[in-house]
């Protein structure tokens, strides 16, 4: 109780996450009378990162970020104006489709929404939409990119869960589809009812077969990451360096908008942005270990069997866990002190691992955008002047299909299963 | 409170089950004054925190695999000799050398009380391609426990040693990251690995034994009836481990034969010369290996 | 004083940032080598995860104790933005000092761990080097970030005698 105290306050008064959870391991074992451990937390706090599946976080992260400064990111853009530009509420979708694409290569949906929401959601009030629904749009579109693979998400789902991440990043391709065609018939009905800006079509550029191949260079990273993790050639770590080596040099060599020099401030942020996560994750590991001197886990297992002994029933009470703690808590750092809770109950209820890795995914994704603490709402904000309600106002219509796409997901093992069964990797 | 026993396996591995097995019988001979409560699957630790964790008298009891306690005593790699014994049985036996136990004295300079051992399942290969003499595994990958001794064992095949996380061996089979696995029967069951890689190779190259460690700092503790009834109690359930496993490698057996898996033998004499290059090696630079395997050797005569 | 402090605090810094550069480099570089070695020669380095790993590990921990220095650690911190500056202030100071408190005794615990005979011992299966080599970049790593809060919270004890800031 007393640590549920410490922890509680220390975390709503802005003690950052990583030093509450240290702090709440030393008052946890104090209370419990398990001061003795006190000796065995600094090799925790060292094994828990000593895995070699979390390699795949920074080299993921180099991806994105050498592909934003080479300009490779806004070549994409350019592609989906050209392919969906012509449309009525043109931008809208061009902004859908070109989240769907860089989702196959950025791994975090802040650094997704933060990325899109520089340069879509100005672009879209230029041509006159409203800024509500520019905002809608672009943050909705960046929930797609830990489904699509890669994703941090999945990568420190598969470390804590024991998973094959290969097997985790192919079972988000067919959700992360379905959530796509989802959205885009969400444009469709507002654009059908509420109507789009006269002057909303994109000046899509005309397809030429210059333009289109000079565009089309980029795609090859996500194509060669994700065949390649599929055919199995790879290790999902693997392609991340593979992914850098040629962002690296399609942006210097080819486009030649990335500097040699630009290179350590890249490697700079993509360590800094790796320790974020990483040691969010041996902070929280070393947590959950604490707990599960006191059997903690256990306990929660046991309380859930009592509850409920219906694989459905259970993942609703599983998704709305995760959901109400998403409005207070940040994602990873759920995902990260509920999975070895909740796991073990999923598995002695017959749900396949990889099915839940999934669903456990997507809720955590729902978080970032509701409010009170909606990280993937202040990223928006940060850039463009808007209300906290109205934009969550304006994501409502997005949110209800997002809703309606995890009912199916959750129900239909088959959208996760199919694609990573049919490659064989599980 | 209850004594804590970790191991890191799951509740169905030898390792589990004989801890189990341990804590029930200690439990009834001393009246329920020695109560472990058994933590499965590394719930409290991997073999490097188990350790450390022993040493600072934080954990009661731990199984830890001899192959990652050879990084701490080299006299352990005795265990690992290849082609030293062709079945769970020899190795059982061979518990109870004198070797053997002096290797256990030695776990006391590491803070440690080693109690005795748990014989997990023959190291076999499941491959992607039948493997039918070891000239077959040449520039192959092959998944090894990340120890030394196992290195240089399939380096010496001219194959490609590769440590790679449980979790990934069966899609990196798939995916032709891996060719080969050096896996024991349990594991192979357990992941359902010959779904893809149907080629099983019986070689029996090496044991991997188990070790029952207590911590030394809670073991000086107890009174001297308690130690000789816990090691009393151990040396039972070490007995009946041996038993069991000689039962479930049989039954795996039936289960891969019935999974209409292609199975293959290799004898040990057929990999002799590399086996005993390796050999030659290892005890010239440890005495105790040597005292090791020639009672071994004696043994099986 | 003060000005010695912090020019040490920001030289500190400097020399994290630069390690990283260079752990996020060697990092990205080793795995590509072994890619190519793996694929083209069949001869992957039976080292190269290992060591990728501790290069990931060495990084956290100094990245962490770098974005202590920025304070730009995440934190839920609407509560605290709704109380009145004072009072932030307060809390501030006084949650500043408890993450000093426990990165100095997780410092503490960790030195006791690295300079244990028996923890010294321990080789590491596949470079055979010590493992205690490894294990004490955590402790620079803490007694960096211990350093680092011991700057943040002066910082903030001197904002809340003066009243200013935040
Ligand atoms: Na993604
Ligand atoms: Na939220």
């Amino acid at each position: 109780m007393i640590t549920l105290a410490v922890f509680f306050i220390s975390l709503f008064m802005g003690l950052p996450i990583l030093i509450t959870l240290l702090v709440g391991t030393l008052v946890f074992l104090q209370q419990s009378d398990l001061s003795m451990l006190m000796g065995s937390l600094p090799l925790q706090l060292y094994g828990s990162l000593e895995k070699s599946g979390l390699l795949a976080i920074p080299l993921f992260m180099m991806v994105g970020e050498l592909m934003n400064r080479g300009g490779l990111t806004d070549r994409l853009i350019a592609l989906a104006s050209m392919l969906v530009g012509r449309l009525h509420g043109g931008l809208a979708y061009v902004n859908l489709l070109t989240n769907a694409i860089t989702s196959s290569i950025l791994g975090s949906a802040l650094a997704q929404i933060a990325v899109m929401s520089r340069v879509m959601i100005p672009a879209m009030e230029k041509k006159g939409f409203k800024r509500d629904f520019a905002s809608a749009v672009t943050v909705s579109g960046g929930l797609l990119g830990p489904i699509i693979p890669p994703s941090m998400v999945m990568i420190i789902y598969g470390v804590i869960a024991f998973q094959p991440v290969g097997a985790l990043f192919m079972a988000g391709v067919v959700p992360g589809i379905l959530i796509t065609i989802g959205f885009a018939i969400i444009i469709f009905l507002i654009g059908l009812f509420c109507g789009f800006p006269r002057e909303g079509q994109a000046d899509a550029p005309k397809v030429t077969l210059a333009e289109f191949l000079k565009d089309i260079v980029p795609l090859s990273i996500p194509l060669i990451i994700i065949t390649g993790i599929a055919a199995g050639v790879m290790t999902p770590t693997e392609a991340g360096a593979i992914g850098s080596l040629l962002a690296l040099l399609i942006g210097t060599l080819v486009y030649r908008s990335l500097r040699w020099s630009e290179l350590p401030d890249v490697l700079f942020r993509v360590a800094l942005n790796a320790a974020m996560i990483t040691g969010l994750i041996a902070s929280a590991t070393m947590f959950g270990w604490a707990l599960s001197f006191e059997e903690v886990p256990d306990r929660v297992v046991a309380l859930i069997n009592g509850v409920t002994d219906s694989p459905i029933v259970f993942l609703l009470l599983i998704n709305l866990l995760i959901i109400v703690l998403g409005m207070f808590l940040e994602s990873m750092s759920i995902l990260i002190v509920m999975v070895p809770i909740v796991l073990p109950a999923a598995l002695a209820m017959g749900i396949d691992p990889i099915h839940f890795g999934v669903v456990i995914s997507l809720a955590t994704l729902v978080g970032l955008v509701t409010p009170p603490l909606g990280p993937g709402l202040f990223v928006v904000m940060a850039t463009t002047p808007i209300s906290m309600s109205a934009l969550f106002k304006s994501m409502m219509p997005f949110l209800l299909m997002m809703f309606l796409c995890m009912a199916l997901i959750n129900v239909v093992p088959a959208l996760s299963l199919w694609l990573p069964a049919m490659f064989g990797l599980m | 409170a209850s004594l804590r026993l970790s191991t890191p396996v799951p509740p169905g591995h030898i390792f589990s089950k004989v801890s189990e097995k341990f804590a029930e019988e200690l439990k009834a001979k001393s009246d329920g004054r020695l109560e472990i409560k058994v933590f499965p699957f590394g719930k409290l630790g991997r073999d490097p925190e188990n350790a450390q964790m022993l040493q600072a008298g934080a954990l009661n009891f731990a199984v830890i695999p001899a192959g990652f306690m050879t990084n701490r005593e080299s006299s352990l790699n005795g265990w690992f000799l290849p082609g030293l014994f062709n079945g769970v049985e020899g190795a059982g036996k061979a518990t109870q050398l004198p070797a053997a136990k002096a290797m256990l004295d030695k776990m006391d300079a590491q803070g440690m009380v080693g109690l005795g051992y748990v014989i997990a399942g023959m190291r076999h290969l499941i491959s992607v391609e039948p493997v039918n003499s070891l000239m077959d595994i040449t520039n192959k990958k092959v998944r090894a426990f990340p120890a030394p001794i196992f290195n240089e064992w399939w380096l010496s095949n001219n194959s490609a040693p590769t440590a790679l996380p449980l979790p990934e061996i069966a899609p990196a089979l798939t995916t032709n990251l891996l060719d080969i696995v050096d896996v024991d029967l349990d594991l192979v069951v357990a992941l359902k690995l010959y779904q893809q890689a149907p080629n099983l190779t019986l070689t029996n190259h090496m044991t991997f034994p188990g070790i029952m460690l207590v911590s030394k700092k809670w073991w000086d503790k107890q009174s001297a009836e308690d130690q000789a009834l816990i090691r009393e109690v151990f040396a039972d359930a070490e007995q009946w481990g041996i038993e069991e496993q000689a039962k479930v490698e049989q039954a795996n057996l039936q289960t891969l034969k019935d999974a209409k898996v292609n199975i293959i033998r290799i004898d040990a004499a057929d990999y002799a010369q590399e086996a005993k290059s390796i050999r030659d090696r290892y005890i010239e630079n440890d005495k105790l290996i040597a005292d090791f395997y020639n009672q071994v050797r004696a043994q099986q005569q | 004083m003060l000005t010695i402090i912090s020019w040490v605090n920001r030289g500190l810094a400097q020399i994290e940032k630069w390690t990283l550069v260079a752990l996020s480099a060697s990092l990205g570089l080793l795995l590509i080598v072994q890619v190519v070695l793996r694929y083209l020669f069949d001869s992957p380095l039976f080292w190269a995860e290992e060591v990728a790993v501790q290069i990931l590990v060495a990084m956290s921990f100094l990245g962490v104790s770098y974005l202590i220095y920025r304070q730009q650690l995440v934190a839920i911190d609407f509560i605290y933005l709704m109380l009145a500056k004072p009072l932030r202030r307060l809390a501030s100071c006084l949650f500043q000092l408890v993450a000093l408190a426990s990165l100095v005794l997780f410092a503490w615990l960790t030195y006791q761990w690295v300079s244990d005979p028996l923890v010294q011992s321990e080789l590491s299966p596949t470079t055979q080097l010590p493992r205690w080599y490894n294990y004490s970049v955590l402790l620079i790593a803490l007694m960096a970030m211990s350093f680092h809060q011991l700057v943040n919270w002066f910082e903030s004890l001197r904002n809340l005698v003066l009243g200013e800031g935040v």
